[in-house]
Protein backbone atom coordinates (compact mmCIF):
# COMPACT_ATOMS: atom_id res chain seq x y z
CA UNK A 1 0.00 0.00 0.00
CA UNK A 2 2.88 2.32 0.83
CA UNK A 3 4.45 1.44 -2.53
CA UNK A 4 1.21 2.35 -4.31
CA UNK A 5 1.13 5.70 -2.51
CA UNK A 6 4.69 6.33 -3.63
CA UNK A 7 3.87 5.41 -7.23
CA UNK A 8 0.70 7.51 -7.45
CA UNK A 9 1.89 10.54 -5.53
CA UNK A 10 4.06 12.28 -8.20
CA UNK A 11 1.13 12.26 -10.60
CA UNK A 12 -1.60 13.05 -8.08
CA UNK A 13 0.50 15.87 -6.66
CA UNK A 14 0.31 17.91 -9.90
CA UNK A 15 -3.43 17.47 -10.30
CA UNK A 16 -4.17 18.30 -6.66
CA UNK A 17 -1.58 21.06 -6.40
CA UNK A 18 -2.81 22.79 -9.55
CA UNK A 19 -6.50 22.66 -8.67
CA UNK A 20 -6.50 23.01 -4.88
CA UNK A 21 -3.35 25.19 -4.72
CA UNK A 22 -2.73 26.00 -1.01
CA UNK A 23 -4.97 23.10 -0.03
CA UNK A 24 -3.24 20.74 -2.43
CA UNK A 25 -1.70 18.67 0.37
CA UNK A 26 -5.15 18.10 1.89
CA UNK A 27 -6.57 17.20 -1.52
CA UNK A 28 -3.76 14.72 -2.22
CA UNK A 29 -4.25 13.09 1.17
CA UNK A 30 -8.01 12.77 0.71
CA UNK A 31 -7.56 11.48 -2.84
CA UNK A 32 -5.29 8.70 -1.62
CA UNK A 33 -7.71 7.75 1.14
CA UNK A 34 -10.59 7.45 -1.35
CA UNK A 35 -8.43 5.55 -3.86
CA UNK A 36 -7.07 3.06 -1.34
CA UNK A 37 -10.45 2.49 0.33
CA UNK A 38 -12.15 1.79 -2.98
CA UNK A 39 -9.37 -0.02 -4.82
CA UNK A 40 -11.00 -3.46 -4.35
CA UNK A 41 -14.04 -2.18 -6.27
CA UNK A 42 -11.97 -1.35 -9.36
CA UNK A 43 -12.87 -4.11 -11.81
CA UNK A 44 -10.48 -3.20 -14.61
CA UNK A 45 -6.91 -2.52 -13.44
CA UNK A 46 -6.12 -0.92 -16.82
CA UNK A 47 -8.60 1.80 -15.92
CA UNK A 48 -6.63 2.72 -12.78
CA UNK A 49 -5.19 5.94 -14.15
CA UNK A 50 -8.52 7.33 -15.38
CA UNK A 51 -10.20 6.30 -12.14
CA UNK A 52 -7.55 7.92 -9.94
CA UNK A 53 -7.61 11.06 -12.11
CA UNK A 54 -11.34 11.39 -11.64
CA UNK A 55 -11.04 11.03 -7.86
CA UNK A 56 -8.13 13.48 -7.69
CA UNK A 57 -10.03 16.13 -9.64
CA UNK A 58 -13.21 15.66 -7.63
CA UNK A 59 -11.43 15.76 -4.26
CA UNK A 60 -9.35 18.78 -5.31
CA UNK A 61 -12.39 20.80 -6.34
CA UNK A 62 -14.21 19.73 -3.18
CA UNK A 63 -11.30 20.65 -0.89
CA UNK A 64 -10.63 23.92 -2.72
CA UNK A 65 -14.24 25.05 -2.53
CA UNK A 66 -14.88 23.92 1.05
CA UNK A 67 -16.13 26.90 3.03
CA UNK A 68 -15.52 29.35 0.25
CA UNK A 69 -17.75 31.34 -2.03
CA UNK A 70 -17.01 30.09 -5.49
CA UNK A 71 -17.56 32.38 -8.46
CA UNK A 72 -19.20 30.32 -11.15
CA UNK A 73 -19.78 32.82 -13.93
CA UNK A 74 -18.08 32.13 -17.21
CA UNK A 75 -16.89 34.82 -19.55
CA UNK A 76 -18.38 34.81 -23.00
CA UNK A 77 -16.68 32.72 -25.55
CA UNK A 78 -14.65 34.25 -28.34
CA UNK A 79 -11.83 33.59 -30.72
CA UNK A 80 -8.39 34.20 -29.29
CA UNK A 81 -5.03 33.81 -30.99
CA UNK A 82 -3.32 30.55 -30.10
CA UNK A 83 -0.36 31.83 -28.12
CA UNK A 84 2.42 29.83 -26.60
CA UNK A 85 3.12 30.60 -23.01
CA UNK A 86 6.27 29.60 -21.23
CA UNK A 87 7.37 28.89 -17.72
CA UNK A 88 8.23 32.52 -17.03
CA UNK A 89 4.63 32.97 -16.14
CA UNK A 90 3.86 32.40 -12.54
CA UNK A 91 1.47 29.55 -13.16
CA UNK A 92 0.46 29.25 -9.53
CA UNK A 93 -0.46 32.90 -9.19
CA UNK A 94 -2.47 32.89 -12.39
CA UNK A 95 -4.32 29.74 -11.41
CA UNK A 96 -5.09 31.41 -8.08
CA UNK A 97 -7.17 34.00 -9.93
CA UNK A 98 -9.48 31.32 -11.29
CA UNK A 99 -12.24 29.34 -9.54
CA UNK A 100 -11.33 25.70 -8.73
CA UNK A 101 -13.68 24.29 -11.40
CA UNK A 102 -11.92 26.35 -14.05
CA UNK A 103 -8.56 25.20 -12.77
CA UNK A 104 -9.84 21.64 -13.10
CA UNK A 105 -10.63 22.25 -16.77
CA UNK A 106 -7.13 23.62 -17.33
CA UNK A 107 -5.47 20.71 -15.62
CA UNK A 108 -7.45 18.14 -17.58
CA UNK A 109 -7.04 19.86 -20.92
CA UNK A 110 -3.42 21.00 -20.73
CA UNK A 111 -1.70 18.89 -18.09
CA UNK A 112 -3.56 15.62 -18.61
CA UNK A 113 -4.08 16.31 -22.31
CA UNK A 114 -7.73 15.23 -22.41
CA UNK A 115 -10.09 16.32 -25.16
CA UNK A 116 -12.98 18.72 -24.52
CA UNK A 117 -15.37 15.79 -24.64
CA UNK A 118 -13.33 13.69 -22.19
CA UNK A 119 -12.97 16.66 -19.85
CA UNK A 120 -16.69 17.37 -19.99
CA UNK A 121 -17.53 13.75 -19.25
CA UNK A 122 -15.15 13.58 -16.29
CA UNK A 123 -16.48 16.81 -14.80
CA UNK A 124 -20.11 16.02 -15.59
CA UNK A 125 -20.67 19.20 -17.59
CA UNK A 126 -21.46 20.06 -21.20
CA UNK A 127 -18.57 20.35 -23.70
CA UNK A 128 -19.59 23.98 -24.21
CA UNK A 129 -18.95 24.67 -20.53
CA UNK A 130 -15.49 23.16 -20.82
CA UNK A 131 -14.84 25.35 -23.84
CA UNK A 132 -15.90 28.54 -22.09
CA UNK A 133 -13.97 27.74 -18.92
CA UNK A 134 -10.86 26.92 -20.91
CA UNK A 135 -11.32 30.18 -22.77
CA UNK A 136 -11.50 32.16 -19.57
CA UNK A 137 -8.45 30.41 -18.15
CA UNK A 138 -6.51 31.00 -21.31
CA UNK A 139 -7.50 34.64 -21.23
CA UNK A 140 -6.20 34.97 -17.67
CA UNK A 141 -2.86 33.50 -18.69
CA UNK A 142 -2.63 35.78 -21.69
CA UNK A 143 -3.35 38.86 -19.61
CA UNK A 144 -0.53 37.92 -17.33
CA UNK A 145 1.74 37.17 -20.25
CA UNK A 146 1.20 40.63 -21.71
CA UNK A 147 2.30 42.42 -18.51
CA UNK B 1 -1.04 26.85 -23.11
CA UNK B 2 0.48 23.54 -24.01
CA UNK B 3 3.88 25.23 -23.80
CA UNK B 4 3.68 25.16 -20.02
CA UNK B 5 5.97 22.33 -19.02
CA UNK B 6 4.66 19.76 -16.51
CA UNK B 7 7.25 21.01 -14.01
CA UNK B 8 5.71 24.50 -13.99
CA UNK B 9 2.37 23.32 -12.60
CA UNK B 10 1.98 23.65 -8.81
CA UNK B 11 2.44 20.42 -6.90
CA UNK B 12 1.11 19.09 -3.62
CA UNK B 13 3.27 17.21 -1.17
CA UNK B 14 2.57 14.37 1.23
CA UNK B 15 4.96 14.39 4.15
CA UNK B 16 5.54 11.35 6.31
CA UNK B 17 2.91 12.31 8.88
CA UNK B 18 0.25 12.68 6.19
CA UNK B 19 1.32 9.37 4.65
CA UNK B 20 0.79 7.65 7.99
CA UNK B 21 -2.58 9.40 8.33
CA UNK B 22 -3.60 7.90 4.97
CA UNK B 23 -2.60 4.40 6.13
CA UNK B 24 -4.45 4.89 9.41
CA UNK B 25 -7.58 5.96 7.54
CA UNK B 26 -7.67 2.91 5.28
CA UNK B 27 -6.29 0.07 7.40
CA UNK B 28 -8.60 -1.40 10.01
CA UNK B 29 -6.92 -2.59 13.19
CA UNK B 30 -4.20 0.07 13.30
CA UNK B 31 -4.16 3.10 15.56
CA UNK B 32 -2.40 6.43 15.04
CA UNK B 33 -1.37 8.89 17.73
CA UNK B 34 0.24 12.28 17.19
CA UNK B 35 2.12 14.65 19.47
CA UNK B 36 3.84 17.99 19.14
CA UNK B 37 7.32 17.67 20.59
CA UNK B 38 9.32 20.74 21.60
CA UNK B 39 12.50 19.61 19.90
CA UNK B 40 13.90 20.13 16.39
CA UNK B 41 12.99 17.58 13.72
CA UNK B 42 16.60 16.40 13.40
CA UNK B 43 16.76 15.52 17.09
CA UNK B 44 13.46 13.64 17.03
CA UNK B 45 14.32 11.73 13.89
CA UNK B 46 17.78 10.82 15.14
CA UNK B 47 16.09 9.22 18.15
CA UNK B 48 13.42 7.39 16.12
CA UNK B 49 15.79 6.05 13.47
CA UNK B 50 18.09 4.51 16.08
CA UNK B 51 15.74 1.56 16.38
CA UNK B 52 18.22 -0.90 17.94
CA UNK B 53 18.86 1.40 20.88
CA UNK B 54 15.55 3.12 21.38
CA UNK B 55 12.65 0.79 20.48
CA UNK B 56 13.30 -1.47 23.52
CA UNK B 57 13.41 1.66 25.70
CA UNK B 58 9.93 2.92 24.80
CA UNK B 59 8.07 -0.24 23.73
CA UNK B 60 7.15 -2.24 26.80
CA UNK B 61 6.73 -5.45 24.75
CA UNK B 62 10.15 -5.38 23.06
CA UNK B 63 13.26 -6.77 24.74
CA UNK B 64 15.70 -6.18 21.87
CA UNK B 65 15.98 -5.17 18.21
CA UNK B 66 18.81 -6.25 15.94
CA UNK B 67 19.44 -5.03 12.40
CA UNK B 68 20.39 -8.07 10.32
CA UNK B 69 20.62 -6.49 6.86
CA UNK B 70 20.91 -2.99 5.45
CA UNK B 71 20.34 -2.16 1.75
CA UNK B 72 19.95 1.57 1.16
CA UNK B 73 16.76 2.65 2.86
CA UNK B 74 15.59 -0.93 3.44
CA UNK B 75 16.46 -2.90 6.53
CA UNK B 76 15.74 -6.34 7.89
CA UNK B 77 15.45 -6.48 11.65
CA UNK B 78 14.74 -9.14 14.23
CA UNK B 79 12.69 -8.14 17.24
CA UNK B 80 12.69 -10.23 20.40
CA UNK B 81 9.61 -9.70 22.53
CA UNK B 82 9.71 -9.83 26.33
CA UNK B 83 7.50 -12.92 26.34
CA UNK B 84 10.09 -14.71 24.18
CA UNK B 85 8.61 -14.49 20.70
CA UNK B 86 10.99 -13.52 17.89
CA UNK B 87 9.47 -11.45 15.06
CA UNK B 88 11.34 -10.38 11.92
CA UNK B 89 10.35 -7.10 10.23
CA UNK B 90 11.05 -5.55 6.84
CA UNK B 91 11.74 -1.86 7.35
CA UNK B 92 11.56 1.07 4.93
CA UNK B 93 13.19 4.16 6.32
CA UNK B 94 13.76 7.64 4.95
CA UNK B 95 14.01 11.05 6.54
CA UNK B 96 10.75 11.64 8.39
CA UNK B 97 9.10 8.30 7.58
CA UNK B 98 9.56 4.70 8.65
CA UNK B 99 7.39 1.65 8.11
CA UNK B 100 8.03 -1.76 9.68
CA UNK B 101 6.09 -4.80 8.43
CA UNK B 102 6.03 -8.26 9.99
CA UNK B 103 5.65 -11.30 7.66
CA UNK B 104 2.24 -11.81 6.01
CA UNK B 105 1.26 -8.31 7.13
CA UNK B 106 0.70 -9.70 10.60
CA UNK B 107 1.79 -6.45 12.27
CA UNK B 108 2.59 -2.94 11.13
CA UNK B 109 4.56 -0.18 12.85
CA UNK B 110 4.87 3.31 11.40
CA UNK B 111 6.76 6.39 12.58
CA UNK B 112 6.74 9.81 10.98
CA UNK B 113 7.89 13.29 11.86
CA UNK B 114 7.66 16.69 10.23
CA UNK B 115 9.06 20.02 11.38
CA UNK B 116 6.49 22.51 12.65
CA UNK B 117 9.17 25.17 12.99
CA UNK B 118 12.87 25.28 13.88
CA UNK B 119 12.29 23.99 17.40
CA UNK B 120 9.08 21.95 17.24
CA UNK B 121 8.19 18.70 15.55
CA UNK B 122 4.94 16.85 14.86
CA UNK B 123 5.47 13.17 15.56
CA UNK B 124 3.04 10.43 14.52
CA UNK B 125 3.12 6.80 15.61
CA UNK B 126 1.04 3.98 14.12
CA UNK B 127 0.80 0.35 15.10
CA UNK B 128 -1.51 -2.59 14.76
CA UNK B 129 -2.64 -5.67 12.91
CA UNK B 130 -3.82 -4.28 9.56
CA UNK B 131 -7.13 -6.14 9.41
CA UNK B 132 -10.37 -6.31 11.40
CA UNK B 133 -9.46 -7.20 14.99
CA UNK B 134 -12.62 -6.34 16.91
CA UNK B 135 -13.30 -3.87 19.69
CA UNK B 136 -11.06 -5.49 22.30
CA UNK B 137 -8.16 -5.77 19.87
CA UNK B 138 -8.59 -2.15 18.87
CA UNK B 139 -8.62 -1.02 22.50
CA UNK B 140 -5.44 -2.97 23.22
CA UNK B 141 -3.70 -1.47 20.18
CA UNK B 142 -4.77 2.02 21.18
CA UNK B 143 -3.39 1.56 24.72
CA UNK B 144 -0.12 0.25 23.30
CA UNK B 145 0.33 3.12 20.83
CA UNK B 146 -0.48 5.72 23.49
CA UNK B 147 2.09 4.13 25.82
CA UNK B 148 4.70 4.10 23.05
CA UNK B 149 4.27 7.72 22.07
CA UNK B 150 4.28 8.84 25.69
CA UNK B 151 7.48 6.84 26.21
CA UNK B 152 9.08 8.46 23.17
CA UNK B 153 8.14 11.96 24.35
CA UNK B 154 9.41 11.23 27.86
CA UNK B 155 12.74 9.79 26.72
CA UNK B 156 13.32 12.65 24.32
CA UNK B 157 12.61 15.16 27.09
CA UNK B 158 15.04 13.38 29.41
CA UNK B 159 17.95 13.18 26.96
Amino acid sequence: MNALIRDLMPWISRICGSIALDRGDDAAQETLIVVLRNLPTLREPVALRAWVRQIAVRESVRVATRGRDVPVSDVSEGELPDVDLDDRIDVRETLGGLPPRHRAVLVLRYLEDLSEEQTAELLGVEPGTVKSRAHRAKHAFEERWRR
Amino acid sequence: MSAISPEAWPTATLDGVRRLQVLAAVLPGVHLEQREIDLPFERVWEFISDIERNVPRFDRDVASVRVTRREGNRLRIVTRLRRGLVVPFRVEIESGFMLMQAPARSYLVGSAASALDAGRTRYAHLEGVPRQVGRIGNARTTRHVVADIEGIARLLAEE
